[in-house]
């Protein structure tokens, strides 16, 4: 295959990189970015161009979906995305101090009246000032620390109910699990060595967060993923298990409603083990409406490490 | 899987002697090589590809050093075959690269209960590292490439592809070797910050 047929066409290899093109010719393009020294510069380049776009919020559309939800579920592809990152802030400060304007001359003629005043007028009227500055700053010092004592003790109690509420929320959660291994049991399952393991994910952002693993012991029966939710506007949710590189189906879940997990609303689900080999995942959720109209939500990437 | 394939000294030169195809790259090929392996395995999602890279180049360097040649297949095309191999053996021994359960604090075994994943530190803070780490990384470029990434990522849009064009009139370079100019030292800069984060 000719390296050139590729090598500009920027929206292909973009849509490789975000893992959007069928197998085959994800393989083909995989070779060639091995052995073609051109196609694997312009990669690189295009692949360079894609995370600037993302840092500077210039993706949309599928595109920032894809890249979220595929390109940010590797360690290693997010550090260069945190790079790219560390690039653009430098851009802005280095742009930020060469707009910031210089110390300007004054014409000592303009302010030439100011040699009329005497030396001691000048003390006397230095002293004055100095006298009104320090007055001021014990004013307004005094104000902050009473503000300071007054927040300090409003805190403390806000503090104590914020503790308590994220407590109860976890409780409902652990409730929440606890119900669907009930309900599992008296579907005649066998649950009295059931070993699960637990996760639980925050709602996808634009950030480069972390994706975080969960470890799968080979006598682990469920894994429980909670999928945060930043706002909770569906009677109903649907859970999707998708390898991110074929977007190919692992499992889904039936029909669910969401629960409290930690402080947030959540849609909890329990995914068989025996289902995970060791890699990223995605889940993808999805809301139901009243009417039975499905509307996607977001993709929650994590990671198996098969132990 | 893995075997004791260390090579000898000699064996180990005439090695990046043949994946260099006589340009005389002094290694440059073999650590390009490697890079672009790293970024194969990392695409399919393997969470070692760093790991499976180095497989990959030492089964090829043991190969290579059984036959003595090796003609049917350019250097980076073996190793193309080789990698391909190494990740159908990774996806069915899924106790590759495995890691410690004790290193992912999201995954605590229990009996129902959450386990909450903390990030290692704040945002804000892996931020400020990684500025730091990239400013120390800048000063030890040679000043002529320091200039050049930082001028070639200036600007947005249209303003940025006209200022690349003159950078590449002045450098006397087609956009095409620029790009590839860019793409060498971002990478070096890249791999730098990497290493200054680890270690921080």
């Amino acid at each position: 295959m000719p390296s050139s047929e590729y090598a500009y066409n920027d929206e292909l290899l973009t849509r490789y990189l975000l893992g959007d093109l069928p197998a085959e010719q994800a393989e083909q393009l995989d070779e060639l970015s091995v052995v073609d020294d051109e196609f694997a510069w312009r990669l690189n380049g295009v692949e360079n161009e894609l995370v600037d776009g993302f840092v500077r919020g210039e993706l949309e559309g599928e595109t920032l979906q894809k890249f979220q939800s595929v390109y940010l579920a590797s360690p290693r592809r997010r550090q260069k995305v945190e790079f790219a990152a560390g690039l653009f802030e430098l851009e802005k400060r280095t742009a930020l101090q060469a707009a910031s304007p210089k110390p300007t001359k004054v014409s000592t003629d303009r302010w030439g009246w100011l040699g009329a005043i005497s030396f001691q007028q000048w003390g006397f009227a230095a002293a004055a000032v100095a006298l009104l500055l320090i007055a001021a700053f014990l004013f307004t010092d005094n104000l902050r620390l009473r503000r300071q004592v007054d927040q300090a003790s409003s805190n403390s109690s806000q503090h104590e109910q914020q503790l308590q509420q994220e407590l109860d929320r976890q409780r409902a959660a652990n409730a929440e699990i606890q119900g669907e291994l009930d309900h599992a049991r008296s579907a005649g399952q066998d649950l009295s060595q059931l070993k699960t393991v637990s996760l639980l994910l925050p709602p996808p952002t634009r950030g480069v967060g972390p994706v975080q693993s969960v470890a799968v012991h080979p006598r682990t029966d469920l894994v429980a993923v909670l999928l945060t939710l930043e706002s909770d506007d569906f009677p109903q949710y649907r859970v999707a298990l998708k390898d991110p590189a074929t977007q190919r189906e692992v499992w889904h879940s039936p029909d669910l409603s969401s629960s409290s997990a930690a402080g947030h609303m959540a849609v909890a689900v329990s995914v068989p083990a025996k289902l995970l080999q060791q890699q990223h995942y995605l889940a993808e959720l999805t809301g139901i409406r009243r009417n039975g109209a499905t509307e996607p939500i977001g993709d929650y990437p994590f990671g198996v490490i098969l132990r | 899987m893995t075997k004791n394939r260390t090579p000898t000294q000699d064996a180990f030169r005439q090695f990046l002697d043949w994946l260099d195809e006589g340009r005389g790259s002094g290694g440059e090929k073999y650590l390009e090589l490697r890079r672009r392996l790293v970024l194969y395995f990392d695409r399919r999602n393997c969470l070692t590809a760093d790991e499976l890279a180095d497989e990959t180049l030492s089964r090829v360097a043991q190969k290579f050093q059984e036959k003595g040649e090796i003609t049917n297949l350019s250097p980076a095309h073996y190793c193309y075959v080789t990698a391909k191999y190494v990740f159908l053996e990774y996806t069915r021994r899924p106790e590759q690269g495995q890691t410690s359960l004790d290193e992912f604090p999201a995954s605590r075994t229990s009996d129902g209960t959450l386990a909450v994943a903390e990030p290692a530190d704040s945002e804000s803070a892996a931020k400020e590292r990684t500025l730091d780490c990239l400013e120390r990384c800048l000063k030890k470029l040679a000043s002529g490439e320091c200039e050049l990434i930082l001028e070639y990522y200036q600007g947005e849009q249209r303003e940025k592809i006209q200022h690349r064009r003159l950078i590449a009139e002045k450098l006397g370079l087609s956009a095409n070797a620029l790009t590839i100019r860019a793409c060498r030292i971002r990478n070096k800069l890249e791999a730098c910050v990497r290493s200054c984060c680890e270690k921080s």
